[in-house]
């Protein structure tokens, strides 16, 4: 049976999933962190798809990330820092099915086919400046959805060369 | 440094647990503060979120009518009201975001974005409140 770790801090808790380690060898893997409050906020808004894709696609799957790219090419400001693009890492892959929640309170996840010419995205900022309160985190799991597939490089975003910085890592 | 506790639940126990979570799926505008972007999203459904440019994001539908979009995202918050001249601190109608971003920026993709949603989003009448940031 699938088993999902929770961790406790301070009173707060965190799903830890692990994935690979922004492209510092294909043998290493990191810890990355959402809080369970997160996900909370999902439910509370009934966007029960998402609750859906995070414990389908992205608890099992992370670590199956074909490519790491870093950087998004946008202005974007996080975290008290005006270059909070910076920070930001895409993990993608191409599964082959997708997960929508059918039957709200008393449903559960219901598989479709992963829609075509897609990938999966993951988007991850690497724990810098919570590294002293939280050591063992390699980043912060922030955001998933599907985004259109490259023509040029498999179970990749499309125009990734323009929506990233750089592709730091691919799964050989 | 404080240390922290490890529990192991299966997937089925953590899923009960959540779906007693679930509120009613409403139409919604949120600031999401990770990606300093908002998220507008019209239907819960699974959806692929389609770049226009820089600020614009439409999210197209997976798996129901063909072209139907779910929502959009509006990138680069904090930039744009620096831009714009609109504060982050406060509660903002989103249909006069929109308005704001679409003539000082009137190009394809904010006219995509005022074409197939402006109607619907003035049934709705959605707000953005920066103070309950995701």
């Amino acid at each position: 049976m699938d088993t999902i770790d929770i961790k406790t801090k301070d009173g707060v808790s965190y799903f830890e999933i692990e994935g690979p380690l922004f492209g510092e060898g294909s043998s290493k893997q990191g810890k990355f962190w959402i809080a369970t409050s997160e996900i909370g906020k999902y439910c509370n808004r009934g966007q029960t798809t998402l609750v859906a894709q995070f414990y389908k696609l992205v608890i099992p799957g992370l670590i199956l990330t074909r490519h790491i790219f870093g950087g998004l090419d946008r202005p974007l400001f996080c975290d008290n820092q005006k270059d909070g693009d910076k920070d930001k890492y895409v993990f993608s892959r191409k599964p082959v099915r997708d997960y929508v929640w059918e039957g709200g309170a008393s449903g559960q996840p219901i598989q479709k086919i992963a829609p075509d010419k897609s990938v999966f995205v993951v988007i991850i900022s690497k724990n810098e400046r919570h590294r002293d309160k939280f050591p063992e985190v390699d980043g912060w799991i922030e955001r998933w959805n599907w985004v259109k597939e490259s023509e040029g490089l498999l179970e990749a975003p499309a125009r990734w060369v323009d929506r990233y910085k750089e592709k730091i890592w691919t799964r050989r | 440094m404080s240390e922290f506790t490890n529990i192991v639940v299966n997937q089925y126990e953590s899923l009960q647990s959540v779906k007693s979570l679930f509120k009613e799926f409403r139409p919604i505008a949120y600031y999401d503060k990770h990606l300093d972007c908002i998220r507008v999203q019209l239907k819960d459904c699974s959806f692929t979120e389609k770049r226009l440019n820089r600020y614009w994001t439409v999210l197209e539908e997976n798996h129901g009518a063909s072209n139907s979009l779910a929502g959009f995202n509006i990138k680069g918050v904090h930039y744009l009201a620096k831009e714009l001249g609109f504060s982050t601190t406060g509660v903002m109608k989103l249909t006069d975001l929109i308005d704001k971003i679409v003539r000082q920026y009137p190009d394809s993709s904010a006219q995509i974005i005022e074409e197939y949603f402006t109607y619907e989003l003035r049934q709705v009448d959605l707000e953005v409140d920066f103070q309950q940031a995701a």
